[in-house]
């Protein structure tokens, strides 16, 4: 690969994963090999999480849109795609923060027991990344 | 193995066995590098060799032939270790321990059949393989006494389960070995292994409940005992205390805190009037007891058989 | 402003300390040479520091029932000693000769991020700092350089001491990362047209694998110690069992990184003395393609073997048994290596140079702790020498007697390129006599204090028959590694006062970086040589008898 930049990033977000999976397994541990009942799984709620995922993801894509369009000189189309960018990934960032305050409203912190602990650790540094 | 079957060897029997085998390949391994560095080192030194040696890359046939055999080697090892293992650490699925130990920064053992408790030191009788359960009550610590067992850790949460054999009677000293805090150094074991009569009789001796007191020092000890909170941290059986060492029949031990000093009339004092001193970190506090209250202590405590 | 940094010009020097604006220089300075010579002085730096804590460890140890240091004083030093040499001096002194040395090997004129690389340096520094300054906050940590929990947790250890190991290894480690990111990219995208992976020289490769080892294993440490830090600061339960965490899964995420983290130490090692043996023996290295691809088999089995750190602690004989498999295995590929290393000198033309001498030290103490540490794979051994100083013995001779003596090889063998003076091979000797004898003095015992039963991390010990005498012998010999450091010192200062007489290629070695003034200019190479072969100074010299051709 002769691009330096590119490659470093690879590198980069492939050594992250590590971290992650650390995370991970941490979680993946209090729930196969503890005898605790996970308190968090119970209260998430997929479906919202799911939507909310898929807009942030369609951020990306307009994100690259605006990439192109920028690329050509296409100077409008540019600022209606980063425009729709950032709104999209505010829009995750309001149902995130509601998601955290949910549970927090429900005793499930990051200090109420090991899955609150795994769970907002690495959902925070996800999040910070 | 059936040759360890075979040969009826201790569990440290099996562990010296692989040992010795382990030994003398390393004997070899490491002979041939010392040779061989020594003797080219001397052979090709730069003042001998004229000109510049033949460039040679390697010998891949050779290599392959080395790496093979480490294969081989390795692969016999495998199955020795792991037969050792089975022999070493087989436990059965629902134990049955004969002693179960529990981590402080002190030892507390716990005999099931009988409800004997008592602390640091542990009695056990010859002959018998004994299965110790290990648990830690704080931090993790690790039980270790070289010459009847394996090392275990003793896990806050987790409940090991290993043997313990002694096959001649007499005083084992082992120790701590996972690191605990200020006073790891001074948490030793010793185990007495007696004779299947005198630990039946030592154990009945534990069942007993405490001597009650006879002289006045060792009466008034025994209020002082009572008044100043000592029963909620040590018990002597009746109380509950648990955060401290068992002292029922402290008298009958030899060594207190841990291994760590004889259990004299002296030392014992000296311990009451200042625990910092004598093991800095302990949880253990100062009571600052006069020394008309030291005497009634000590000869209470010290009465206990 | 521009994004992009400027070519230095060809005869632009290195700038000079004396001034401000030299001195300032340093401190801004993005130059791999710079910034590799910097990260040297650190390890020199925390060298001495952790060796005085060892000192300290071998007087109080040196008696029984001595009470020269308190144990809360000997639990934090001993701690900080394992922390210091490893994060503190190991790591900088490879990654700094690594710095230095990879692009001139490899014919690039700078790294490929060079900012990136000062600031892993400058990270690597604020972390050891950090890890300092909690002797001034009531306390270093004091609960082993593997902060086990839960003696780890709050509750135990209620100074700052393990929050500031925490926070100061995450920063040691995102250095480490940085410089990680570094070597894989400037090896893959900045290499002389010329040079194909397969000819890279052996301790680039070294460095190459060595950096994909450090970009996995580095972050599952950062994530045990953040994990441990929310535990402390923040009131989380990961590793707390009496709140529903596990103490086991500390040891999971520590050893995880841990036993890669040991190959991370000896992989670099072991390409120095891939350079180095060969040069002195004035053949080239014997089965390159052995030692290249052994490597690689190192690199993925280290994160397949992390359990024998954890045999005693009473998982099943499956799983122990699969472990000791693995850690069985990866014993092969470093004896090849040794097999190589001796076969270079077989028929060759030895000159004992301070630089050799050190390497045939390292083949013969690396060894001995390359078979304790196999001894362990044998798992009812280990569970009698786990945690005894039989363990103590063989950290030290693959640290010590393995990558310390090759960064010693490593820095008396390319000391004219770094500074463009000879290291006095006279006082050299003096340092390696010292040194070796004195080491082996101190450690070999060991072994044998640990069978008979001497736990690790103890701050005194009773009177035991053998005890005693084996501890005193001990502590001798670390009188004389004192000794041998300090004729390491003044040779550094006397050398360093001399003029630059250094040639371009002193020791007549084939690599790239011997085809440039020593010092290099800031830019490097003015030209390169042809690269048709792993040696192309080895070409150039010898056309009559060129070694095959690889492109």
């Amino acid at each position: 690969m002769k691009d330096k930049g590119k490659l470093l990033v690879l590198v980069l977000i492939s050594s992250e994963a590590f971290f992650f999976i650390a995370l991970i397994v941490a979680y993946v541990y209090y729930r196969n090999f503890t005898n605790a009942t996970d308190t968090v799984s119970a209260n998430l709620d997929a479906l919202r999480s799911g939507i909310f995922t898929l807009l942030l993801i369609a951020s990306s894509f307009t994100l690259l849109w605006g990439k192109k369009a920028l690329a050509k000189n296409r100077w409008k189309t540019f600022k209606i795609a980063m425009g729709t960018t950032i709104l999209l990934g505010l829009i995750f960032m309001v149902g995130q923060i509601t998601e955290y305050i949910g549970l927090y409203n429900k005793q499930l912190t990051l200090k109420s027991d090991v899955f609150g602990s795994s769970f907002f650790t690495l959902t925070g540094f996800h999040g910070f990344m | 193995m059936e040759l360890n079957t075979f040969l009826r060897l201790t569990d440290i029997g099996i562990v010296k066995h692989l040992f010795i085998y382990f030994i003398i390949l390393a004997a070899i391994i490491f002979g041939l590098v010392v040779f061989f560095v020594i003797f080219y080192s001397i052979k090709y030194r730069a003042s001998k060799v004229s000109g510049t040696p033949e460039q040679n890359h390697g010998n891949r046939k050779f290599e392959i032939f080395i790496t093979a055999t480490a294969v081989c080697v390795t692969a016999f090892f495998l199955v020795l270790t792991l037969h050792a293992m089975q022999e070493i650490q087989t436990i059965p699925e629902n134990p049955v321990p004969d002693i179960e130990i529990t981590g402080h920064q002190w030892w507390e053992a716990k005999y099931p059949d009988g409800n004997v408790i008592t602390a640091n030191e542990i009695h056990i009788p010859v002959g018998k393989k004994m299965m110790l359960q290990l648990t830690s009550g704080d931090v993790i610590h690790s039980w270790w006494v070289p010459a009847l067992g394996r090392k275990m850790d003793m896990i806050p949460g987790i409940t090991n389960h290993m043997w313990f054999t002694a096959s001649e009677p007499g005083e084992y000293l082992g120790s701590c070995s996972e690191f605990c805090g200020m006073q790891h150094a001074r948490m030793r074991i010793r185990v007495i292994a007696q004779s299947q009569t005198d630990f039946d009789n030592w154990k009945a001796e534990q069942l007993k409940s405490a001597i009650a007191p006879s002289t006045e020092k060792a009466i008034m000890g025994k209020q002082l005992f009572e008044q100043k909170t000592c029963a909620s941290c040590h018990n002597i059986a009746g109380a509950n205390g648990r955060i401290g060492p068992d002292l029922t029949h402290f008298a009958s031990r030899k060594w207190f805190l841990s291994d760590f000093k004889r259990n004299t009339i002296e030392n014992l004092h000296d311990w009451l009037k200042d625990p910092q001193q004598i093991k800095k970190g302990v949880k253990m506090p100062d009571f600052i007891l006069s020394d008309k209250e030291l005497d009634a202590l000590v000869a209470y405590i010290h009465s206990l058989k | 402003m521009s994004l992009f940094l400027d070519i230095p010009e060809t005869e632009e020097q290195i700038p000079d300390l004396k001034t401000d604006r030299g001195r300032l220089g340093w401190m801004s300075s993005v130059d791999h040479k710079q910034i590799g010579i910097m990260y040297l002085w650190l390890a020199l730096f925390f060298f001495l520091v952790g060796g005085l804590e060892a000192m300290i460890i071998r007087a109080q140890l040196s008696v029984p029932n001595n009470d020269l240091i308190s144990p809360e004083a000997y639990n934090q030093i001993f701690t900080m000693h394992g922390t210091t040499m490893i994060f503190l001096v190991l790591m900088p002194a490879l990654i700094g000769l690594g710095t230095y040395l990879l692009p001139l090997m490899i014919g690039a004129n700078e790294m490929a991020f060079p900012r990136l690389n000062a600031f892993s340096f400058w990270m690597t520094c604020l972390g050891g700092l950090l890890l300092y300054f909690s002797f001034f906050t009531g306390g270093a940590p004091a609960a082993g350089w593997f902060n086990y929990a839960p003696l780890s947790e709050q509750n135990y250890s209620s100074t700052l001491g393990v929050d500031y190991y925490t926070v100061g290894l995450i920063l040691t480690g995102m250095g480490s990362i940085g410089a990680a990111l570094n070597f894989v990219t400037t090896t893959l995208t900045l290499r002389s047209p010329q040079m194909k992976l397969t000819m890279l020289p052996l301790f680039v490769w070294m460095l190459f694998v060595n950096a994909f080892l450090i970009l996995a294993a580095f972050p599952l440490l950062n994530a045990g110690l953040f994990m441990m830090l929310i535990d402390r600061q923040f009131d989380a339960h990961f590793f707390i069992p009496s709140s529903g965490g596990s103490a086991i899964l500390w040891q999971h995420f520590f050893w995880s990184f841990g036993h890669p983290e040991v190959y991370i130490l000896i992989l670099p090692a072991f390409g120095i003395i891939s350079e180095v043996i060969p040069v002195f023996s004035r053949k080239p290295i014997f089965g390159y393609t052995f030692v290249a691809a052994s490597t690689v088999a190192i690199a993925l089995l280290a994160f397949g073997v992390w359990i024998h750190h954890m045999f005693a602690v009473g998982m099943t004989n499956t799983v122990n048994g699969f472990f000791a498999a693995s850690s069985m295995l990866i014993g092969i590929p470093t004896g090849i290596k040794v097999i190589n290393w001796i076969g270079t000198m077989y028929r060759g033309s030895i000159r004992f140079t301070v630089a050799m001498m050190f390497c045939l030290s390292f083949l013969i103490d690396f060894t001995v702790g390359g078979l304790s540490g196999a001894s362990f794979a044998l798992v009812p051994i280990d569970w009698q020498l786990t945690d005894t100083y039989y363990v103590v013995a063989h950290i030290h001779y693959v640290f010590l007697g393995g990558t310390a003596f090759a960064i010693f090889a490593g820095t008396y063998y390319w000391f004219p390129k770094i500074a463009g003076r000879y290291l006095s091979e006279k006082w050299g000797k003096w340092h390696l006599f010292l040194f070796v004898i004195g080491f082996n003095l101190t450690f070999l015992l060991q072994h044998i204090l640990g069978i008979i039963g001497m736990p690790r991390r103890i701050y005194t010990y009773p009177v035991l028959p053998g005890w005693g005498t084996l501890n005193m012998l001990s502590s001798i010999g670390a009188v004389f590694m004192f000794a041998g450091v300090a004729f390491f010192l003044w040779n550094l200062y006397t050398t360093l006062k001399r003029p630059r007489t250094a040639t371009d290629n002193p020791w007549e070695a084939w690599t790239l970086e011997w085809a440039t003034s020593s010092p290099p200019v800031l830019q490097n190479f003015d030209k390169l040589p042809p690269v048709h072969s792993r040696r192309p100074l080895w070409d150039l010299k010898h056309p009559e008898n060129p070694d095959k051709k690889l492109n």
